[in-house]
């Protein structure tokens, strides 16, 4: 799949004032954010109200390089709705970021697939969308460093 | 140190209606609950009046007091459900009603689970809902097939292989040509069939996955003192826990576990019982690598030796090293969210199963590997008291 033609299912977006607004204001100005707590520093994903680890309610989001590895993958053969028959298989990825503390998100394979594997490093290319969405894809980084988990 | 639950609570009647193919049964889900809640009281020689309590879990939306006109219910004691989405609340539901009879709030408890396609839609997306979103619907991920095959990619990753997970399929069609209720009765599956069968999400292949029915099933729990009166053997509760990662979006620590080791821990601990002690497992399955991780957390296998012990010969009856849902599980029997596992495990320590273990005292359920919530419990027989 190539990232002009890469399919998107479902929104791009949470409610307006969810937890998560910040994630998705950042991919529309080009910036990967994920949640970090103030106090201890702790990265925190999926995004909380309040930091588990030391308590704290002030948590921010940080920009984070868009630089991970493939921590895990799928490829989906089946249209599980109808929209998907055009587009199947496509490779999703569960991709880890060394940048925020080893969260992970998931995010659609673009561009060659010829080292797909665990381990394997990817960087982030923001897709903006014509109704002013955007959406994280990732493409395999063939010079970074690859890691064994 | 075992717990003050051990043996106090036991599991007397059993009920289910047949699993039909999604959207074909005559009946919705309130209809099919009661169909099998009522032949579970009947199966026990009870009075569904009698019936004072109701459990379930998933969110099921077919609660108690929708069934109690019908059921004639005298008086209602306990209702309760299991958060946590998926097949993970079956043991905890069974582990509330324990709870509500062993501190006498309740005296007559019924497990169950409905499904139906007519009422809540396709399966998947009634289970899914409120767990999908936009941090994962964009992506192409819109079904739990596809969650699991990422946890499973990661289980073969760490060292169990694709025979291993194939193995556990095999056998369970195995013992369901044995059961004339089950699904894929009368439909053998070959490893040929297996390897030759359309890829779902790779790695999952179609076999891999559990057959989406319209069924209700149900067990009836109730005191021990009481349950030693019935005409039935009773499965007596030995244990039983529940518990859970707590992070979630694919953010858990140890990801390709099912998420088990300490409800394994504790159930262990209750129960005074230890892996080598487990006769005959009904182990849930959504998609067949979970089921695989659930019995390397309970520490029935490890993954150094999940290849030798995956063989098919070792998981079938009657003979068979560990035999493994003898009714053909969720993937070759039908899929009620795993209650129909919870009534197979009663079935076997009564000697009644499709697919005996001959003289079977133990059986360990779990319940929902691979989402927020899971649960284990061992039943035994009277003789493990």
């Amino acid at each position: 799949v190539e990232l002009e033609a890469a399919p998107v299912f479902g929104k791009t977006e949470s409610d307006r004032g969810s937890l998560d607004t910040p994630f998705w204001e950042g991919l529309q100005v080009g910036e990967l954010r994920v949640q970090r707590c103030i106090r201890c520093d702790k990265w925190t994903w999926p995004p909380q109200w309040r930091c588990g680890v030391c308590g704290s309610w002030d948590l921010d989001w940080p920009a984070v390089a868009p630089e991970g590895r493939i921590f895990s993958w799928v490829r989906t053969w089946q249209a599980f709705r109808p929209e998907m028959r055009e587009h199947v298989p496509f490779v999703t990825l569960v991709v880890e970021l060394p940048g925020a503390g080893g969260c992970r998100l998931f995010g659609m394979l673009v561009g060659p697939e010829g080292a797909l594997r665990i381990g394997a490093p990817v960087v982030g290319i923001i897709q903006n969308l014509e109704d002013g969405g955007a959406v994280m894809r990732w493409r395999l980084n063939e010079t970074g460093a690859e890691t064994r988990r | 140190m075992t717990s003050n639950l051990r043996g106090k609570v036991a599991a007397v009647g059993i009920g289910a209606t047949p699993f039909y193919r999604r959207g074909e049964a005559p009946y919705g889900g309130v209809a099919l609950a009661l169909q099998a809640i009522v032949a579970a009281c009947e199966d026990a020689g009870l009075d569904p009046r009698d019936v004072d309590g109701f459990a379930s879990y998933a969110g099921d939306i077919h609660d108690g007091t929708l069934l109690m006109q019908s059921l004639g219910t005298r008086e209602l004691c306990w209702s309760s459900m299991a958060w946590g989405g998926g097949g993970g609340g079956l043991a905890a539901a069974i582990g509330a009603a324990a709870g509500a009879i062993c501190t006498g709030q309740a005296r007559m408890v019924i497990v169950y689970r409905a499904v139906a396609e007519r009422e809540q839609g396709r399966f998947a997306t009634a289970i899914m809902r409120g767990y999908l979103g936009p941090h994962y619907e964009p992506h192409g991920i819109v079904a739990p097939a596809q969650i699991c095959a990422v946890k499973m990619q990661q289980l073969l990753h760490a060292g169990v292989s694709r025979e291993v997970v194939r193995s556990f399929v095999l056998a369970e069609y195995h013992h369901a040509q044995n059961n004339p209720l089950a699904r894929a009765y009368g439909h053998p599956l070959s490893t040929a069939d297996y390897d030759s069968s359309r890829v779902v999400a790779d790695p999952y292949r179609l076999y891999d996955c559990s057959r989406e029915s319209d069924v209700s099933a149900a067990i009836l729990l109730t005191s021990a003192e009481e349950a030693k009166e019935l005409r039935h053997p009773a499965a007596f509760l030995l244990g039983v826990a529940q518990g859970g990662p707590g992070q979630v979006w694919e953010n858990e620590v140890d990801y390709h576990s099912a998420g088990f080791k300490g409800v394994a821990q504790r159930l262990w601990r209750q129960s005074g019982l230890t892996p080598r002690d487990v006769d005959v497992a009904q182990v849930y399955e959504s998609f067949s690598g979970a089921a695989v991780a659930a019995m390397i957390d309970h520490g029935l296998t490890t993954i150094e030796e999940s290849g030798e012990f995956f063989k098919v010969e070792n998981l079938i009856a009657p003979h068979g090293r560990l035999p493994v849902n003898t009714a053909g599980g969720n993937i070759a029997e039908g899929n009620a969210h795993g209650m129909g596992l919870a009534v197979e495990a009663v079935r076997q320590l009564r000697g009644e199963s499709s697919n005996p273990v001959p003289d079977a005292k133990v059986c360990l359920l779990t319940g929902g590997p691979t989402s927020p919530l899971v649960s284990s419990a061992l039943f035994g027989t009277a003789e493990t008291l």
